[in-house]
């Protein structure tokens, strides 16, 4: 084997090495400096995150595989690197805020976000088991980590807890399925196995496929591996679950695209099957679950457990036009999560965050702006136009009418429409009730509006002129 | 110039809604919203008189590329490449619709500011009326069903935000909610054939989809599916049976609301829709057949809840239902234009009835239910006035608008051979004349039931909202004269002009037929008003009493409105609540419960191992003790509560997963 | 096959030179020093076998165990290293470096965070 390329190919991985820089330079902040070592340990990450952003421009793509075929660095990682990013800066812009209304700040937060960026930077390029375990260990145990951040709130310590040991679990079930599948081709490289399951049909390499899968849905958050993430995003703190269920997904989806495209197309009745079922089970159990939903954070993680789901579909659908709803989707998530989410922050409620329905009451008046904006986001969410979110499901569905699944598409519009009973709760209690209950947060909340204004424009502007993403997206989602 | 139509009332949205709100005074508030209409009125007749004189079937200026080419591949419908404009389309059903609105909407524009004088929301109020009129424009004028599609949700939520104008009224917020739910049912059917469309087409232009028809691109089957998906949406939009239950709840809104969107305007987006696709809804036959049927049955069905109701604004809500019922009827026969022309008329008449019963209401203090009105027309002679043309108008009476446009529709019924079709709608006209004068009998003439506190305040209505019903009620009666018939000695002008875009038909009656079609029309509505002046006037109700108190169970049925909403309510409503609780309940309840129950049995096995320890392990060799605190600390393991339950999920999703895949596949 | 005899060979080498050393130290030793920390199983401070069987240990010492497996395991990581450093040449020079240099910075950080002190104050 010839290492004397290895040295030259670190030019790939330039963005990756800024972020870990960054990180370690905002943990010797915050661990050394006299007076708010926290609060500049998170703009040095902010910088650190925008650094890596402008050399994810600049920094050349690999031809091939690189490092002994275990990273491809090319375009359709370099799009969900951006993915990873924004989601990164969004998150911290609203810890900022968080932490100031809490009054306690740990500032191991915004590296750890940081470090779990590199680790799923690492994981969307990966096309090798080891890498790809070691780079996807090293954000999902980073996530535990963020959940339970507020050691000293029961909620917080009890989601981390929970969040690890299931985890875990699942973790350990991924690993067995790897290890089925490297047993029987005797290889690591996603090519060389490839090369074993071509024929797919054989039960053991289908039952690795499964367990593999298994593990990687559990992050989704897809019916029935699903159990956790109410209680997880409604005990973490809100930041975090921006990052925590935008991010994190993103890689995961990315990283079965990957393998399918590589490695498992032999298998294709079989997936195509399972990914519809799940698909289907996800999306009905999450929006029927958030209808009777009182707190908006659990309300939005069964949001987020339907939203997984209408991806499925595209997954379902797998191909380039799939691949690329699925992306421009994802693109689009994160902005509208990172707002509903934001919303919480602006209300106030016993000196902590209205985290109810009812607390959202005559938002409208206080904040007419705001709610404005909160509309446009709903509407995104549920799927009407002008915005993202419709396109999003436009391309979704026509992906997947196209492959002739008209009743996944059928199952698809009817949920956005069940999803329009839940959103709309909380338009109604903005604007349909009783001003003067609310009371908005005023002093620096800033950072939260910025958010949610940024996200609103994000929103309106793809869906009114969706054309550069989804070129953007389309050409990201051909893999080679 | 027709692209700029739209323009001005958006303009006037922006300014009163981000600056307005907070920094201008009533005056300029008003001012702008009415400039922005008014503008877009000019605008229209310019365009109109434009298109006119030069003849061209139509114009489209496309403003952008909305959708570009090889975004979406669509192998199976032959098209090329799928590109979707953001284009607008000016034609002459778009004329009529875009003057229509623009011109209607001016005017109630105008009474609103005498009307909404006193509300502390004033801003707000004219906000959302100006986007409702930007949306209804964008609507009316989209060149595909895209660009429709945006005002088409647009003038949804317009209404939804002006229904619930008065939000610190439950009931208003309740019928808000309802309306938009419903009309979302609709939507979901119009967006299914928005999609078959673009499968089978591979174009969602209106232009090329006709072309395509024409060409034969489709099996009438597929057409016939298309156009009664797309139907689904216009019931929802336009009130008609199944989907009809929002529009009397909607008149929890302002009076002018009522008038502009549930009665002259948005309603009617169903109406236009269906014109506009006139093509595909022809190529089907099927389909046509079905608009008539409903069309016609909403008409006579809503005419029946009409009979009963008390509520002033209600019994307008449910006439604007079965005149709608009337339009659709029309279509369903083929007479496309003598659908959009009874549209037109009945915008102008339904709106000046919603608005004088707004006025009525006005004068009287907010009391809506007739029952404590009467004799009131020599208190409020002005408004008496045009009420009375306006409901002379609805009746069908020879000479105003509605005769004209009724009349053509029951013509072109009889002509096309649908006689039941044609006798229904003769009934239904007679239902109209009853229940519009049984309303202007138990409101103007009779004794004054008027309670003291309203009697005292009882004041006819300002200027500002007295021209505009007067500008209206001569429009009631002159309305009808651009579509006078051959046989009275016209052109049907309105028929010959709309000829160009939806087809232009001669009824192929013989003169005598037609005048005896006439004929019966007018007489059965004579009977009608004659039949109501009898019971209501003459003998004070006591006939309908009586008739209610024999009859009690049917009349209860009529009044409860055919518990359609309860049925609604129970089954749609209620078994989503439903489903949702329980799994809200599986995740919080029943699993709760095993996991009680699995840390109930843990913690007993825990404390019989304590007991063990401490009498019998303790006392014995300290090793077996070091060893038992290892066991209870797997053991406790088990105590984690959900954490056991979500693995377990997981497992036993697993287990399946494999199981079910590997047995399958092998 | 013929390979791992070396590694018995080793193995008995071990054995014999650790029974060695104990017999070599036992012949030299000064006057036995009987304290009862010294009968501890492990001379940790942490008794395995105690009266009541329900004792408890500070969290701290978990604490501590965890921070030391970490690094002890990582070290492990030098080993694939070191076996093909010169095929490696430079590449793996400066991809160790930064191992170790990540590692550092963890230390700094269990380090200041005060995960290596024993006793804290609780405040």
């Amino acid at each position: 084997m010839d290492y004397s390329l290895y040295l030259g190919q670190l030019k790939y991985l330039i963005p990756e090495a800024i972020v870990l820089v960054f990180a370690l330079a905002a943990m010797i902040v915050h661990l050394f400096a006299k007076i708010n070592g926290r609060r500049a340990a998170g703009i040095l990450s902010i910088i650190g995150l925008v650094a890596a952003g402008i050399s994810l421009i600049y920094s050349p793509l690999a031809a091939g595989e690189i490092y002994s075929e275990t990273l491809s660095v090319d375009q359709f990682a370099l799009y969900f690197k951006i993915i990873f990013l924004i989601s990164g800066i969004l998150a911290i812009l609203l810890s900022f805020k968080f932490f100031d209304v809490e009054k306690s700040e740990p500032g191991e937060a915004y590296y750890l976000i940081l470090l779990s960026i590199v680790g799923m930077m690492f994981a969307v390029s990966s096309v090798d088991f080891i890498s790809f375990y070691v780079s996807f260990e090293l954000f999902a145990i980073l996530s535990y980590i963020l959940a339970g951040i507020f050691k000293k709130d029961k909620r917080s310590a009890e989601a981390g807890v929970k969040y690890f040991i299931l985890g875990t679990l699942s973790s350990a079930l991924m690993v067995l399925g790897m290890a089925i599948l490297v047993g029987v081709s005797g290889s690591t490289t996603y090519t060389e196995i490839a090369a074993m399951l071509a024929d797919g049909n054989s039960k053991i390499e289908l039952t690795g496929m499964l367990l593999l899968f298994s593990g990687l849905f559990f992050k989704l958050a897809l019916a029935p591996f699903h159990m956790w993430t109410p209680d997880v995003y409604e005990g973490a703190p809100t930041p975090l679950v921006v990052f925590l269920s935008t991010a994190p997904k993103a890689a995961v989806f990315a990283v079965i695209i990957r393998m399918i495209y590589v490695m498992f197309g032999g298998f294709e009745m079989q997936w195509q099957i399972i990914f519809q079922v799940i698909a289907v089970i996800t999306m009905f159990w999450g929006n029927i679950a958030a209808l009777t939903q009182k707190n908006i954070k659990r309300m939005m993680a069964y949001s987020s457990i339907a939203h997984a789901g209408y991806i499925m579909m595209g997954l379902a659908a797998f191909g380039t036009k799939g691949n690329m709803a699925m992306m421009f989707y994802l693109f689009v998530y994160l902005f509208m999560n990172a707002a509903a989410f934001g919303l919480i922050l602006l209300v106030q409620k016993n000196n902590g965050f209205g985290e109810y329905i009812d607390d959202m009451r005559g938002f409208a008046r206080k904040s007419p702006l705001m709610a404005g904006g909160i509309i446009v986001l709903l509407l995104s969410l549920t799927g009407i136009p002008p915005t993202a979110g419709f396109m999003g499901k436009y391309f979704l569905f026509t992906a997947v009418v196209e492959k002739g699944m008209y009743v996944l598409a059928v199952i698809g519009a009817l949920n956005s429409v069940i999803s329009l009973f839940y959103y709309f709760q909380i338009g109604r209690a903005m604007f349909m009730e009783e001003a003067g209950v609310v009371e908005i947060i005023k002093d620096k909340s800033y950072y939260a509006r910025s958010v949610i204004t940024v996200s609103v424009i994000v929103i309106l502007v793809i869906g009114i002129l969706p054309g550069t993403l989804t070129k953007f997206a389309s050409l990201s989602s051909l893999i080679k | 110039m027709f692209y700029l139509i739209p323009v001005f009332p958006l303009i006037g949205v922006l300014l009163n809604g981000l600056i307005g709100i907070k920094y201008f005074p009533k005056k300029i508030i008003h001012s702008i919203a009415v400039a922005g209409v008014g503008l877009s009125f000019i605008f229209s007749v310019i365009s109109f008189f434009q298109i006119v004189s030069s003849g061209d079937p139509y114009i489209i200026k496309t403003l952008f590329t909305w959708v570009p080419a090889n975004l979406v591949n669509l192998s199976n419908s032959g098209a090329a490449s799928f590109v979707i404009d953001f284009a607008f389309r000016f034609d002459p059903l778009a004329a009529v619709m875009t003057m229509v609105v623009s011109g209607v909407g001016l005017l109630i524009h105008i009474y609103s500011i005498g009307y909404m004088a006193h509300d502390a929301s004033y801003a707000r109020f004219f906000t959302y009326m100006n986007l409702f009129t930007f949306a209804m424009l964008i609507l009316v004028l989209g060149a595909n069903l895209a660009v429709m599609f945006i005002g088409w949700e647009g003038v949804g939520l317009c209404s939804y935000l002006l229904i619930g104008f008065w939000f610190n009224k439950d009931s208003a917020a309740d019928a808000g909610k309802k309306a938009f739910i419903t009309n979302r049912v609709g939507d979901f059917g119009f967006l299914l054939g928005i999609g078959f469309l673009i499968y089978y087409f591979g174009t969602i232009d209106v232009a090329e989809i006709s072309e395509a028809v024409q060409a034969g691109g489709i099996t009438q089957g597929t057409a016939t599916l298309i156009a009664l998906l797309l139907f689904v949406g216009a019931t929802g939009k336009s009130a008609q049976i199944p989907l009809y239950t929002w529009l009397p709840d909607a008149m929890e809104g302002p009076t002018p609301v009522s008038a502009l969107i549930h009665a002259a305007t948005m309603v009617t987006a169903g109406v236009y829709m269906v014109a506009r696709m006139n093509v595909l809804f022809t190529f089907s036959g099927t389909a046509l057949t079905v608009v008539a049927l409903v069309g016609v049955i909403t008409a006579v069905y809503a005419a029946t809840m009409g009979f009963v109701q008390n509520d002033i604004k209600r019994v307008l809500a449910y006439s604007t239902i079965s005149q709608i019922g009337y339009m659709f009827t029309g279509l369903g026969v083929g007479a496309y234009a003598a659908g959009i022309f009874h549209l037109m008329t009945h915008a102008f008449f339904k709106s000046l009835l919603f608005l004088s019963a707004g006025s009525v209401i006005h004068a009287m203090s907010g009391e809506q239910d007739m029952r404590k009105m009467g004799g009131l027309r020599k208190h409020i002679p002005k408004t008496f006035m045009v009420f009375f043309i306006g409901a002379l108008a609805i009746a069908g009476i020879p000479g105003l608008s509605g005769f004209f446009s009724k009349d053509e529709i029951l013509a072109s019924a009889y002509a096309s051979g649908n006689y039941v079709v044609w006798v229904l709608g003769v009934l239904c006209a007679g239902m109209t004349a009853f229940y519009m004068f049984r309303l202007i009998f138990l409101t103007f003439y009779g004794e004054e039931r008027i309670e003291h506190e309203a009697k005292h305040h009882l004041h006819e209505s300002p200027n500002v909202m007295i021209r505009p019903l007067q500008v209206l009620a001569l429009l009631s009666i002159i309305g009808g004269y651009v579509g006078l018939p051959h046989i009275l000695g016209g052109h049907n002008w309105f028929g010959q002009f709309l000829g160009h875009t939806v087809g232009h038909h001669e009824l192929g009656l013989s003169a005598g037929t037609e005048i005896l079609l006439m004929a019966v029309s007018v007489g059965i509505g004579l009977i009608g008003i004659y039949a109501a002046y009898v019971i209501y006037l003459k003998k004070k109700g006591k006939p309908a009493e009586s008739l209610a108190n024999s009859l009690k169970s049917l009349y209860k049925l009529v009044y409860n409105k055919y518990f359609i909403d309860e049925f609604y309510n129970g089954v749609f409503v209620g078994g989503a609540m439903k489903l949702g609780t329980l799994l809200g309940k599986f995740d919080l309840g029943i699993i709760d419960g095993i996991v009680n129950g699995a840390a109930y049995l843990a913690r007993k096995i825990s404390s019989a191992s304590i007991v063990v320890d401490s009498n019998v392990v303790d006392g014995a060799i300290n090793g077996v003790g070091a060893l038992s605190n290892i066991f209870s600390k797997i053991l406790k393991k088990f105590q984690s509560g959900y954490v056991y339950n979500y693995a377990l999920s997981i497992v036993i999703g697993i287990v399946i997963l494999i199981s079910l895949t590997v047995i399958v596949y092998s | 096959m013929i390979n791992y005899w070396y590694f018995f060979l080793f193995f008995i080498i071990t054995i014999a030179f650790s029974i060695g050393f104990l017999l070599f130290v036992a012949l030299i030793r000064f006057k036995r020093n009987v304290h009862d920390d010294k009968t501890f199983p492990y001379e940790c401070g942490v008794d395995p076998v105690t009266p009541t069987a329900r004792d408890t240990y500070s969290i701290r010492y978990y604490l501590l165990t965890l921070v030391f497996i970490i690094f002890d395991v990582e070290t492990v990581f030098l080993f694939p290293w070191a076996v093909i450093n010169d095929q490696l040449g430079w590449f793996g020079l400066i991809e160790v470096f930064i191992f170790i240099l990540i590692l550092i910075f963890g230390y700094i950080y269990a380090w200041k965070a005060e995960a290596l002190e024993f006793r804290r104050e609780i405040g």
